[in-house]
């Protein structure tokens, strides 16, 4: 008995299950591109990945538990240095003992001369557009957060907006049990030689 | 037929065990929604491991170390101190008139002070004294910055196509005194008036 070859149908294209594909990505595509909308100046907001990384500041304010601050700016470089060159005999980590307990009997300031510090910095802010400064602020966590706010708030009340700040979590123990702290020569963004001051924790 | 009820029979209880458990499931979700929802914001547990388990400090600036941006190294410029005083210019076009084919070598020595130091031997000067000691007369007011010490040698070829002065700083040392990391650059190494720069060479060998 001969087999019958089964009859095969020819292939085409389902137009309407098509239309009906085309018409669902079509939607789909236009609610994306109307309603789902990221306002412009959402999209414009640099939002930079933290990095693990040395932070780099002009001034450092350390909040101290019992209310005080230690306070590091530009002039603890030369400070740092001259140590360096006083102390150069002693052994790395007690030159290191030396240069903090230095720095802590000097730089240790009360709220009212925090005030005084940033006063005077927001006047050099406001009197030159072109001086850009980075303050870091360095806070315990169980430090009430008005203190900050307070600080936050002097330094953000300048005219040009020049006055830049970051915010972390660390002790002055940090800062005592640091492993290193040592004057760098190091070349800044346009290329011109500074000297640095760097602390390894 | 009889088999079929027996399955059936088997299967009910099968079901209501697997409902009751379901049922069992809930309601502790929902004792334990309930607990949470009495608990304080803070003590409430995301789960039963969490406590043992501690957030990784993530990864920020000011974290690891600081680095606290000093002042910037102000560089030192080796050249004549004008501050001082009786310092005096050459005049180039004088020089040329007197003698123009003037062919005068100095070796001089820069002291620790910056003081330009040459003897009688040092100056080479046959046949063209007189702009020779033109130039030495000139020579002698010269004081420099004290940043670097050595020899210095200047070299006045007038009649010369190319260079018709060459100064050769090679010698120069900066001042062990000086921390490596203040640069030296060198400024106005000579001071003569009325000379065109390409017509100077400074740190070559003579």
């Amino acid at each position: 008995m001969a087999f019958k070859e089964p009859k095969r149908q020819k292939e085409r294209i389902e137009l309407i299950s098509m239309v009906d594909m085309i018409f669902i990505l079509l939607v789909f595509f236009l609610v994306n591109n109307f309603v789902i909308k990221i306002p412009l100046q959402e999209r414009s907001l640099y939002i930079p990945t933290p990095k693990n990384e040395l932070g780099r500041a002009q001034i450092v304010i350390q909040f101290v538990e019992d209310g005080q601050i230690f306070w590091m700016d530009e002039n603890v470089s030369e400070f740092v240095n001259q140590l360096e060159e006083n102390y150069g005999y002693l052994s790395e980590d007690r030159l290191r003992r030396r240069i903090l307990s230095e720095l802590l009997s000097r730089n240790i300031i009360s709220p009212a001369e925090l005030d005084e510090k940033l006063e005077s910095l927001v006047e050099r802010a406001n009197s030159d557009p072109y001086i850009n400064y980075f303050i870091l602020i360095r806070c315990p966590n169980e430090l009430p957060y008005y203190r900050i706010v307070n600080v936050i708030t002097k330094i953000s009340d300048t005219t040009y907006r020049n006055v830049k700040y970051g915010c972390v979590g660390g002790t002055l123990k940090d800062i005592q049990d640091c492993k290193r702290i040592s004057t760098v020569v190091e070349r800044d963004a346009k290329g011109r030689r500074r000297k640095n001051i760097r602390i390894d924790f | 037929m009889f088999e079929t009820e027996l399955t059936k029979k088997r299967r009910f209880p099968f079901f209501q065990i697997i409902g009751i458990l379901c049922l069992c499931v809930i309601l502790l979700f929902a004792y334990r929604a309930y607990l949470l929802y009495r608990l304080p914001y803070d003590q409430i547990q995301i789960s039963t491991f969490g406590e043992r388990e501690k957030l990784a400090v993530p990864p920020r600036p000011g974290i690891q170390g600081i680095v606290i941006t000093g002042p910037r190294i102000q560089p030192l410029f080796f050249s004549i101190d004008l501050s001082r005083a009786g310092v005096r210019d050459l005049d180039w076009q004088q020089l040329r008139v007197i003698d123009p084919n003037t062919d005068v070598k100095i070796y001089c020595q820069i002291d620790h002070r910056g003081r330009l130091l040459f003897s009688q031997r040092d100056v080479m000067m046959e046949g063209h004294t007189k702009a020779g000691m033109m130039i030495l007369q000139a020579l002698k007011t010269w004081k420099y910055t004290p940043y670097k010490s050595g020899t210095i040698r200047f070299w006045f070829n007038l009649p010369s196509k190319g260079k018709k002065l060459i100064i050769d700083t090679s010698q120069l040392r900066r001042k062990p005194s000086i921390p490596e990391h203040i640069p030296i650059y060198d400024s106005q190494i000579h001071l003569i008036k009325g000379i065109k720069p390409s017509e100077i060479q400074i740190g070559g060998i003579i």
